[in-house]
């Protein structure tokens, strides 16, 4: 099972935990990444995420296609906000399931580490002492 | 020697480009030849702060090269560096 979504709602941790459990999991790993109040040393209010939504649901589903098929997963489950989001609410929530731990320690860093890489989302970010700003990791543009 | 055929487009701005174009999308017609020259001519038109090195394009929904050749109506949408996560 795999799901992804790109919601302006506040994600529900609790019910997309709901869905990775059965019977036949030995593991569940979940990441949640959160608006944190500081980004190289400004302070932050708050993030404005905005999406190419067509493509991004797109992208998405590949990255957990792609993920189902290099790690032995059971399910894996992705959500990003967009909109205005506040300091400590969830940005992204990555759920995993799999027999054994290893696969899905593996598969949920795989799963973020593209997202953050592929998926068509720009973050502005609203800080206190400077004008807000999009922020992005050149690095991270062109692997 | 033949004219540059003259292409129907339509153009998605998103995140810096959409505030430094002031608009979220517009029509456009065009005989530029890919879309590396395209993003060039309103990069310089719109004044955009990022150069063509640090762009991707989508054409209808899919990722495709800057260098490819501009197909008539499609959408395209010049992708700034990302930062999801």
């Amino acid at each position: 099972m795999q799901k992804f979504f790109i919601t302006a709602d506040a994600i529900d941790g609790t019910t997309l935990r709901g869905l990775l459990e059965n019977h036949q999991v030995g593991a569940i790993a979940i990441f949640e990444g959160w608006v944190r109040n500081h980004n190289q040393g400004h302070p932050v209010e708050a993030l404005e995420y905005q999406v190419y939504e067509s493509l991004a649901q797109k992208e998405g589903e590949r990255i957990l296609q792609e993920a189902m098929a290099s790690f032995s997963l059971q399910a894996a489950i992705a959500v990003h906000r967009h909109g205005t989001l506040q300091l400590g609410d969830t940005a992204v929530w990555i759920g995993t399931s799999a027999s054994h731990r290893r696969d899905v320690f593996l598969g949920t860093e795989f799963i973020i580490n593209q997202l953050k890489i592929r998926l068509p989302i720009w973050k502005k970010e609203h800080y206190q002492d400077q004008p807000a700003a999009w922020v992005y990791c050149r690095e991270h543009h062109h692997s | 020697m033949n004219k540059p055929a003259v292409k129907s487009i339509k153009v998605k701005y998103f995140a810096s480009l959409r505030e430094q174009a002031a608009i979220a999308e517009e029509s456009l017609s065009t005989s530029l030849a890919t879309y590396r020259e395209l993003y060039q001519f309103l990069a310089n038109q719109y004044h955009f702060s990022l150069a063509d090195t640090l762009i991707k394009v989508a054409v209808d929904d899919e990722f495709a090269d800057l260098d490819d050749a501009i197909q008539a109506n499609v959408c395209i949408v010049f992708i700034p560096p990302v930062a999801g996560g």
